[in-house]
């Protein structure tokens, strides 16, 4: 017993330098040394992907909010802007007078005294034939002079409505 | 010997590379990200600018709305809307100076103020025109607004 750690001891006092021979057992190792630093780096890049991706995607939807938020402000504004037409008139011509500037309205659809005029905005909610935005503001008489009209706004090709108002007016003599 | 260096560059190369693109990559998120905000403040900013000033004078407008309250005339080649409170004599006008949109308020007969007027917000346009049937449009810079005085006007 005592023979074999001391031949081990002479074994290794005998080399030049034996922390090298640790070194050199590892030399062994160097090809999954390799493989562990590609894994490594494919899982990184593949967390850093997902990072990635995710942020983009919530930019992405950042950018559509916004879009959405300024679409929402025209509308609200376009709308007003008929729901006002609509209290100035006191007929269906009337109002069709006040939305068409530029030849940006048209009737839409008419039945009896009934109307729906659709008018046309661009961008800048400037009235424009064939413009981005348009507005559908329908006259309905009813009894007592009571007129009622909805305002609906939308985005050209698109039938989800942006923005609507209800709103009813009294017209003297209807 | 030789074959160990290769390995010991290619391992490098690979490393540099790897985070090359790392970085690469956090500096467009990073771009990206900043321009998107910028795209949002921006727009933000431009709908507040373009709602305040015509919503100002709407404002105003629609709550002076009484028999002879509000009126609409021109002073020095200037359009001015002008909202009496009550009886008073006095008012606020709402006219262009300097390229800025001014709320007046003091007696209506006096002449315009705009030393000691309050500046509502930079447009180079105003103006005021009669639609008929008490029906005006009002166009700044950010556009325009109708506006419809149920009221007896002077």
């Amino acid at each position: 017993m005592e023979n074999g750690a001391g031949k081990d001891i002479a074994r290794i006092a005998g080399r030049k330098n034996p922390l090298r021979d640790l070194g050199n057992s590892q030399t062994a190792q160097k090809p999954n040394t390799a493989t562990a630093l590609f894994i490594e780096t494919l899982a990184l890049l593949a967390v850093f992907t997902i990072v990635a991706v995710v942020l983009v995607k919530g930019f992405l939807f950042a950018g559509t909010l916004s879009r959405e938020a300024a679409s929402l402000s025209n509308a609200v504004h376009l709308a007003e802007n008929a729901a006002e037409m609509v209290s100035a008139s006191e007929s269906g011509e009337m109002l069709f007078s006040l939305l068409n500037e530029n030849g940006n309205a048209r009737i839409s659809e008419q039945t009896g005294d009934s109307c729906v005029y659709r008018a046309s905005y661009d961008a800048n909610m400037n009235p424009a034939a064939g413009g981005v935005f348009y507005a559908e503001v329908s006259w309905v008489p009813g009894q007592d002079g009571l007129v009622k009209s909805t305002v609906a706004i939308y985005r050209n090709n698109e039938a989800e409505v942006l923005y609507s108002l209800d709103l009813a007016v009294y017209v003297k003599g209807n | 010997m030789r074959m160990k260096q290769t390995s010991h560059q290619t391992t490098g190369f690979y490393t540099v590379i790897v985070a090359g693109i790392i970085f690469a990559v956090f500096f467009l998120l990073i771009l990206s990200g900043t321009s998107t905000y910028r795209r949002i403040v921006a727009g933000q900013e431009k709908n507040n600018r373009d709602r305040i000033l015509l919503s100002y004078v709407l404002a105003n407008v629609k709550s002076g709305d009484a028999d002879g309250a509000v009126r609409i005339y021109t002073e020095n080649d200037t359009p001015v809307v002008a909202v009496e409170e009550g009886d008073s004599g006095y008012g606020i006008r709402i006219y262009q100076h300097d390229g800025k949109l001014m709320g007046d308020y003091g007696k209506l007969d006096q002449a315009l103020n705009p030393k000691d007027a309050l500046a509502i917000g930079e447009t180079e346009t105003f103006r005021v025109e009669d639609l008929g049937n008490k029906t005006y449009r009002v166009t700044t810079d950010a556009g325009s607004a109708f506006f419809h005085i149920k009221s007896k006007m002077d």
